[in-house]
């Protein structure tokens, strides 16, 4: 798991530049996920446990919606009559999406892939999984 | 109706500074609904309350539109030459579709008008 660590801690400090906005985001998240393929398809840690692995996703897609949630809540917040960048909030809105998005694409095809390279143990999630996010993005994309 | 268009296209095509500050205070307060709800953004428990918000916008967005689009009309009417009128015209090629459909009948008339005049010199 300390493999992991530097991509956990790459979407969390990445999520905090005020330069680099929800968007730098993506990369790590698909970096974790691919991260997380190598260890599935080499290792028996998640084969023993399948728990782990969902608990895991689980957390994942908690951390990457609430950094999604709370970066747009901050700029809506944030805009006052004087200082209204429309352009520059819509930016985030639509970054936001894609990076939630990101999440439910990348582990998808991923999940697609370890099953077309090893059927004997396949990925597997909570039934939970995604509903934060499908409600994320629905909801900026109604903004 | 973006806040950039006001500054810009819609500067040129009306000069009335107090509707111009009225509409910018109007979009400002459409954004102001998800700002004092923000909390009610994101609570999946609570989707009526995001779709009233999202209703409450829309219901701004369209009496702000319809304003825009009655005051860009009114200045229409005011310009007599039909030259004018295609250069105003022109300046609108951006507006949302709103404005583009309110907008594309009168096009069609000063297009025909313009040409002729064109023509003539």
């Amino acid at each position: 798991m300390c493999t992991l660590e530097r991509h956990f801690n790459a979407i969390d400090s990445n999520s905090h530049k005020k330069d680099t906005g929800l968007d730098s985001l993506k990369e790590p998240i698909t970096n974790l996920i691919n991260h997380l393929k190598l260890i599935w398809m080499n290792t028996k840690h998640f084969h023993k446990d399948i728990a782990r692995f969902k608990n895991l996703m689980d957390a994942v897609e908690k951390e990457i919606n609430n950094k999604v949630q709370k970066v747009v809540s901050g700029k809506l917040r944030n805009i006052t009559e004087a200082k209204f960048e429309l352009g520059d909030l819509m930016a985030e809105v639509k970054s936001g999406m894609q990076v939630a998005q990101t999440f439910e694409d990348v582990y998808t095809a991923t999940k697609r892939d370890v099953k077309e390279e090893n059927s004997e143990y396949s990925w597997d999630e909570s039934p939970e999984l995604f509903k934060e996010t499908r409600t994320t993005v629905s909801r900026l994309n109604e903004l | 109706m973006l806040y950039g268009l006001i500054d810009n296209e819609l500067t040129q095509v009306i000069g009335d500074a107090n509707f111009l500050k009225e509409s910018k205070e109007a979009t400002f307060d459409m954004f102001k609904l998800f700002k004092m709800q923000v909390e009610k953004l994101f609570d999946k428990s609570r989707q009526e309350d995001f779709n009233k918000l999202v209703k409450d916008f829309e219901l701004a967005r369209g009496n702000l539109d319809l304003k825009i689009g009655r005051a860009i009309k009114e200045q229409f009417a005011s310009v007599r030459s039909s030259i004018d009128k295609f250069k105003m015209l022109e300046k609108f090629k951006n507006i949302n579709k709103v404005l583009k459909d309110n907008s594309s009948d009168n096009f069609t008339e000063v297009l025909e008008d313009y040409t002729k005049v064109e023509l003539r010199n």
